[in-house]
């Protein structure tokens, strides 16, 4: 007599697999889909060099034209954080492309819930990375405006906007961004975590 | 990032093909079993096809074909399940297409299989995914040390969480028959 699990095996396997694979589309599709996929990453790193190099491009002629050693200091140290955020931004969107699939399932797992803790770890990095070396070189023009005409007002008025618009971004990244990305973290380990939901 | 375009292009398109053909029913098995809509059974298949394609100029025969193939096939589809999952918090559910057992019966009287395999299906949906992954590999005829070197579990977990995943499906088919 048969055990129910060699039941199950012949019941399984006892299906063909419904509908036809017409090989010639299939290779068609997929060489679409690879040379969207190529496309696609090439745009997203062009995308954030693009970003921070025009800093650098803007804040470097900035720093070419500028009328005081202060001013061109500040330029040029806003410009070389161009260039460090197009990199922070490349060196970490490598870490975070999906899992490579022919590791094993539960490294696999893992690399998924991982791109969402690294993530996580950007956000929370913010103010270390972006907001910091930018305060600072805002904070370089405010003091290189002192010397000028109305130097007090234009110290005050630097140093405001960028406080408040770093303070907004921190709170951005930090807050809703981080429960948000917490809570998908969440979602995701509910579903495919060793004892997920079943769908 | 990986392209499918590194080893010679015809000879990886005839190896890619007789995987395909070869794999063909286990693989739409699997997509069946992660996927209830047809529409995107389909799309599933074809990421998953494409995922080989790609893999296969870095397959080094390190580990065997089969388990190679599964690991790819599993580890696509449990990302398409989670990336569906989330637009599905955006979107209306789509409606479960499974075919009936009459359309997909034979009039030899293969109706009564046919039901059993739909209910064994429905059951397999039903299991975490974990346990889902490894029963599919051992309902596919996969050993022991087989499932080990796909899934990372060790022999004790995989035949631990078979054991309690197929006292499961048996238990969920028969109440499905007495429910019908």
């Amino acid at each position: 007599m048969s055990s129910p699990t060699d039941y199950l095996c012949r019941l399984w396997q006892s299906d063909s697999g419904n509908g036809s694979v017409d090989t010639s589309d299939l290779l068609r599709e997929l060489q679409r889909r690879n040379t969207s996929f190529d496309r696609m990453i090439r745009r997203r790193d062009i995308r954030e060099i693009a970003g921070g190099l025009a800093l650098t491009v803007i804040y470097g002629w900035m720093a070419w034209k500028a009328g005081s050693l202060l001013y061109r200091v500040s330029d040029i140290w806003l410009a070389a954080c161009g260039v460090w955020f197009a990199y922070y931004l490349r060196r970490d969107s490598k870490r975070a492309l999906a899992p490579v699939p022919d590791q094993n399932l539960a490294v696999f797992r893992q690399s998924l819930m991982d791109r969402y803790d690294g993530q996580i770890r950007l956000l929370c990095s913010v103010k270390y990375w972006f907001l910091l070396p930018a305060w600072i070189g805002l904070l370089l023009q405010a003091v290189a405006a002192l010397g000028g005409p109305r130097g007090l007002f234009k110290f005050s008025l630097v140093m405001l906007v960028a406080t408040a618009g770093n303070a907004f971004v921190w709170w951005l990244n930090e807050g809703p961004a981080v429960r948000y990305l917490n809570r998908k973290r969440r979602e995701l380990e509910a579903l495919i975590g060793e004892d997920g939901e079943s769908r | 990032m990986r392209s499918g375009t590194q080893a010679e292009p015809s000879s990886q398109q005839a190896r890619f093909l007789s995987i395909i053909e070869q794999y063909k029913p286990a693989l739409r098995r699997l997509v069946n079993s992660y996927e209830t809509n047809a529409a995107r059974r389909d799309d599933l298949f074809q990421e998953i096809a494409l995922g080989l394609w790609q893999a296969l100029p870095h397959f080094r025969g390190e580990s065997s074909e089969r388990t190679w193939l599964y690991r790819i096939a599993h580890n696509i589809a449990i990302s398409a399940l989670a990336s569906h999952r989330r637009r599905d918090h955006r979107e209306l559910p789509l409606p479960d297409s499974m075919e009936p057992a009459s359309r997909l019966a034979h009039p030899d009287g293969t109706l009564v299989a046919d039901e059993q395999r739909q209910m064994l299906v429905a059951a397999i949906r039903e299991l975490p995914p974990v346990d889902k992954q490894l029963i599919l590999l051992h309902l596919e005829g996969l050993s022991y040390q087989e499932i080990e070197e796909i899934s990372g579990l060790s022999e004790s977990a995989i035949a631990s969480r078979l054991s309690r995943a197929r006292d499961r499906l048996t238990e969920a088919i028969r109440q499905k028959e007495v429910r019908t």
